[in-house]
């Protein structure tokens, strides 16, 4: 009976599998975001007259109540009085979103971000309390934030804290707070001000503080005023409301900010922009500390190794450098023991490192090989054997010998290597089937070949050409070519090494996910 | 208000999802060609709806997918056999039709277009890849019983594939 029914299962399984669609099938997503850009470019054409229709058929219904009521039976004034109330309304609150303009203080806030679309900047004394940090970070985090919004107040609660003790405080990062109050939010906007009043008069943290705390009280009624007083001097409170009253600068910052939030295309609360280099990254929705934690340790480590490698002049030459470039190396293929591992290399193998750059995995397979092995350190770069020269002279790797290779051949010897490893590299091949070909005829029979490399899984339905553009390839290609060559694939973990999942623009090698596959030489 | 604030996510919930979608789609109704303008309609849903939007965004996606695709189907079946009914004289199967895995495929698809729903879209996700956790979450069924009723809905498929084609 067990097996019967254990029989059952892998019988429905089999059936549901033999639906898999073609395998060289690649649904078209470019395409089809195209079509839903159109479909959704059409309905935002259409809603402006359909909202003014559906406005006419509320007032056509609303009169046609009264029109329908009024002969059905003896008419009491009170009644009428009631009709009227009960049909006015509809037809007025249906009428009032469309058809009269908003009222002027909208009209002035949603104008006012049109100039300040310019690439400027809010001047700096205005917005310092809106800042913390050391102007000279490395990265800026700035924050768009709305008062009535209870993410907002939980990302203050339980993010902005972590990220001010292990960032903000260490140097590394200057916070910067941004304002975007929904104007569906009645009050958001009133609590910007409160929030920026109290910044002028240095409570700004306090207020915020308060004004997040207490959402849940003053959002009901917008009683903001009752909240902050219980929390700030009542001097300084006098000045806040003096401010709040009768400042007609103090919404700039606001205003700069909804104008940069246009430009950074955000459009949920809370987001997160992270500013590294010049490049504004945004990151919304922010699931977790760890996700943020994860993108500022990689762009400070890409930093730091751009820093070292600049103040190097693009030259490592000390032992230091090398080992400065090998921590910012660690800190980014964060798995590169498992990589070793995925080799299995034992001592007295010979193996490869193909495009060996400065010689990190070269020195570690020495390690790996002992003295009775050896490692072919290969690159095609005249600057990278340069550096691999002085590593193997600077670490003492008697075992690594630096060999220039060509871009159809890594001039191997035949059939003796027992693993090749290509990291970060297989992408820049020029000639990846000679490539393959020659490493296949360096494996001996059995020998291992592991690939690592990078794809974002958006771009696989982009040419072979646009991905290598990016710096980026798809391993189902691979998997492809590497069959051609004659290599059997074992495996390929995609992706192995997961990057900043929510990361929306900002391009480049930094976003892409990491993927490692396995292949032999059949035996 | 409500669609602009969407929209940011919409692209990276497109982007995450699309493939899959479109694959979940193309497994039901056997028409890659096809199965891209269902996936295209059930993202426009997933548009239109700032509610299916969030966390959840990827379960609402696998359930309309199959939901989509198996609508399709059964409207297919149904179609042929219309056409069958109105076609007095039988006409014999072409080269294609006779070809087994297409015959093999279609089977499995009749099967589950004339199944339960419920059923049919279990089977369809679980061979779409989902996990149990997956699963629960994208029908909204309990995970303690997705074992069971995974297990439920094989049996169903079976006796209905029985019923139609004999012992396999």
């Amino acid at each position: 009976m067990d097996s019967s029914e254990m029989n059952v299962d892998r019988w429905a399984d089999d059936c549901l599998a033999s639906l898999d669609p073609p395998s060289d099938w690649r649904p078209n997503a470019g395409q089809a975001l195209g079509q839903l850009r159109a479909r959704g470019q059409a309905r935002r054409i259409g809603r402006g007259p359909l909202l003014w229709a559906a406005a006419a058929v509320a007032v056509a219904v609303g009169v046609g109540l009264l029109i329908l009521r009024t002969p059905d039976a003896p008419i009491l004034v009170g009644q009428v009085g009631n009709l009227r109330r009960i049909g006015n309304p509809p037809a007025a609150g249906a009428g009032t979103p469309a058809v009269h303009p908003p009222p002027p203080a909208q009209v002035a806030r949603s104008r006012a971000p049109k100039p300040a679309l310019q690439p400027t900047l809010a001047p700096q004394a205005a917005t310092h309390f809106k800042e913390s940090g050391s102007p000279t970070a490395p990265i800026t985090v700035e924050i768009y934030l709305d008062y009535e919004c209870p993410p907002c107040a939980a990302f203050y609660r339980e993010m902005v804290p972590p990220l001010i003790a292990q960032y903000v405080r260490t140097g590394s990062v200057r916070l910067l707070h941004r304002d975007f109050p929904l104007p569906r939010h009645r009050y958001a906007a009133v609590a910007a001000r409160y929030t920026n009043a109290a910044g002028r008069a240095g409570y700004y943290e306090a207020a915020v503080d308060q004004i997040f705390k207490t959402m849940a009280v003053w959002s009901r009624d917008g009683n903001i005023d009752e909240q902050l007083a219980q929390v700030l001097p009542s001097g300084v409170m006098e000045k806040v409301r003096g401010l709040v009253d009768h400042d007609p600068e103090l919404d700039a910052t606001v205003t700069d900010d909804v104008a940069m939030a246009r430009r950074d295309q955000i459009n949920r609360r809370p987001a997160l922009v992270i500013v590294s280099k010049g490049e504004r990254t945004v990151l919304a929705p922010i699931d977790s500390f760890d996700t943020l934690k994860t993108q500022l340790d990689q762009l400070l480590a890409a930093q730091l190794a751009w820093q070292q490698l600049s103040a190097a002049a693009g030259s490592p030459t000390t032992l230091e450098d090398f080992k400065a470039i090998d921590a910012t190396r660690e800190a980014w293929d964060r798995r590169a023991s498992e990589i070793l591992k995925a080799l299995e290399a034992t001592a007295g193998d010979w193996v490869a490192d193909v495009g060996a750059g400065a010689g990190y995995y070269a020195m570690h397979l020495s390690g790996l090989v002992g003295t009775g092995g050896k490692v072919f350190a290969e690159d095609i770069s005249d600057t990278s054997v340069v550096w691999l020269g002085r590593r193997v002279k600077l670490f003492q790797l008697p075992n690594v010998e630096v060999v220039k290779g060509a871009a159809d051949d890594p001039k191997l010897p035949a059939a003796s290597l027992a693993a090749v490893l290509v990291v970060n590299t297989y992408h820049h091949f020029t000639d990846h089937q000679a490539m393959a070909a020659q490493m296949l005829r360096a494996l001996k029979p059995g020998g291992r070949l592991v690939i690592v490399d990078y794809s974002l899984r958006a771009h696989r339905t982009e040419s072979r050409a646009e991905q290598l553009k990016r710096h980026e390839i798809d391993p189902d290609l691979v998997r492809v070519e590497l069959g051609l060559a004659g290599f059997q694939v074992l495996k390929t973990e995609d992706p192995f090494l997961q990057r900043m999942p929510d990361v929306k623009n900002g391009g480049g090698i930094a976003n892409a996910d990491m993927w490692l596959m396995t292949a032999v030489r059949p035996k | 208000m409500g669609t602009d604030e969407a929209s940011g996510d919409f692209e990276t919930v497109f982007h995450a999802h699309y493939d899959r979608i479109a694959r979940t789609i193309a497994r039901v109704t056997g028409d890659p060609a096809r199965a891209e303008e269902l996936a295209v309609d059930v993202f426009w849903k997933l548009w239109r709806s700032p509610r299916a939007m969030g966390e959840k965004a990827g379960a609402w996606l696998y359930r309309t997918a199959v939901r989509t695709g198996l609508n399709e189907l059964r409207h297919r079946v149904r179609r042929i056999r219309y056409e069958r009914l109105s076609d007095a004289a039988a006409r014999p199967p072409t080269p294609e039709e006779a070809h087994a895995a297409a015959e093999e495929q279609e089977h499995v698809r009749r099967v589950l277009a004339s199944m339960d729903g419920r059923h049919a879209e279990l089977l369809l996700l679980r061979g779409s890849g989902l996990k149990y956790e997956e699963l629960a979450s994208a029908l909204d069924l309990n995970p303690a019983s997705i074992g069971t009723l995974v297990s439920r809905a094989q049996q169903a498929f079976r006796k209905e594939y029985v019923k139609r084609y004999g012992q396999q």
